[in-house]
């Protein structure tokens, strides 16, 4: 089988090992189709995922919407899912940015997206500043305060936007070449302030 | 890997890319070890970025989302092994559906002699018997959202499948049945849309090239000359790995 690239991201802790570890049970007691277990998957990150696809999409009934989604994907394919390749946490999370991201491309295919970027009313240090301010876990909004600005504005436009490089590139009005690397410089600098493992 | 591909790894890891170049970079890290940690690690650092964002549901959405999980089939686990006289069977129940299906595909899908693989060794010409037919041919059914049925057939040699459409409610003019091929991210192409389109015949068959190791098949409804990417939730999704 060809390697997906996608799931080497299981490879890596997200939560402290034994919150993990309980998640993790309940997922593989789900895909067994055990119903209370799949309650208990959905309490212990229904919070993570309903607060990022809010945080994207900008729109509780959507992210309601995404909420559910995800957890029936979750509940799907938790027939398939193996702790030893990851986290539960790590899976879901990804997923949710994902279906989230699409969700508000799909939306502004349109001209109003094209406007948003264009005109972008809203500044962008505004916007990265709220995302920033507005952050329950400490750590990040640490290390995020550790970044270079450019990184910062280009890191949480992209995430939490949802905007593609080259629009965060329109939007901060810096080249794109420019935008690539901050983004990367950016998260590689998270990754250690966070300590994120290999 | 090229110094300008590399920087991608982190617009990659935040879902910044356009789907070509998603793709374009996700078939390079697939032959690329050091890349791939890169890319794992940026992501679980997104991950954190994600778990920041924290905020409690309505908590009426709790008894929805179990309630739906209640209600929806879980896909089987990943097949260990694949047994000789179950996958006899299993093709010639295939060659049924699908010969049921060739008065469609003889005017859908270049003429193909469907029918004869009843009776016939299958035509080595016949790209939807092939699939049928190939050694690692696996088969999986599911019911759709709205009536129907949706049969692929996966040929992971190949490349290939065949999906097989049932009794699918029939659709205003303006509006198509579209397939989908999903990898295991989440990400969605394009497989076309059904011969049929707008769902009037009782039985259709279509071919998918391209299917990579670890995609499903998901069917969804679209405005007619289908979509970029799926508009809606699939109406179904069959997963044959």
């Amino acid at each position: 089988m060809a390697a997906d690239p996608r799931r080497r991201l299981h490879s890596v802790d997200v939560e402290p090992d034994t919150e993990r570890r309980s998640v993790d049970r309940a997922l593989v007691a789900a895909g067994r189709g055990d119903e209370e277990a799949f309650a208990d998957v959905y309490d212990a990150l229904a919070p993570s995922v309903y607060g990022l696809a809010k945080r994207v999409v900008r729109d509780p009934a959507r992210a309601e919407e995404i909420t559910q989604d995800v957890f029936l994907s979750v509940w799907r394919f938790a027939t398939r899912f193996d702790p030893d390749k990851g986290s539960a946490g790590t899976w879901v999370m990804t997923l949710t940015h994902r279906r989230s991201v699409d969700v508000v491309r799909a939306e502004e295919a349109s001209s109003r997206r094209e406007d948003r970027v264009a005109s972008h009313d809203t500044p962008f240090d505004a916007v990265s500043e709220q995302v920033t301010s507005r952050l329950e876990a400490e750590p990040v909004r640490r290390c995020l305060g550790a970044l270079t600005e450019l990184q910062r504005e280009a890191v949480t436009l992209a995430y939490y936007g949802g905007y593609t490089y080259p629009e965060v590139s329109t939007l901060l009005q810096v080249n794109l070449s420019t935008i690539k690397t901050r983004i990367r410089d950016g998260l590689i600098r998270l990754r250690d302030c966070l300590g994120v493992q290999p | 890997m090229s110094a300008d591909l590399h920087t991608l790894a982190g617009a990659y890891a935040l879902d910044a890319l356009s789907p070509e170049e998603t793709r374009a970079f996700a078939e390079h890290l697939a032959q690329c070890q050091p890349c791939q940690q890169e890319v794992a690690e940026l992501q679980t650092t997104a991950v954190h970025l994600g778990l920041a964002a924290s905020e409690p549901p309505p908590p009426t959405l709790r008894t929805t989302v179990l309630e739906a999980a209640r209600q929806t089939r879980q896909v089987p686990p990943v097949p260990k092994s694949t047994d000789g006289a179950r996958r006899r069977w299993d093709r010639r129940r295939l060659r049924l559906l699908a010969a049921a299906a060739a008065a469609v595909v003889v005017a859908g899908a270049g003429g193909l002699a469907l029918g004869q693989a009843l009776d016939d060794e299958p035509q080595p010409q016949d790209p939807i018997a092939a699939v049928i037919d190939a050694p690692d041919a696996r088969a999986d059914t599911v019911d759709l959202r709205g009536g129907g049925t949706m049969t692929v057939i996966r040929s992971e040699q190949l490349d290939r499948a065949v999906v097989v459409s049932h009794d699918l409610p029939a659709l205003p003019i303006d509006r198509t049945y579209q397939l989908w091929l999903v990898d295991r991210a989440g990400d969605a192409r394009s497989a076309g849309l059904l011969a049929d389109a707008s769902g009037t015949k009782a039985v259709d068959a279509h071919l998918v090239r391209g299917v990579r190791s670890g995609d499903q098949v998901a069917i969804t409804r679209e405005p007619a000359g289908g979509s970029e990417q799926p508009t809606m939730t699939p109406l179904g999704v069959t997963s044959v790995t």
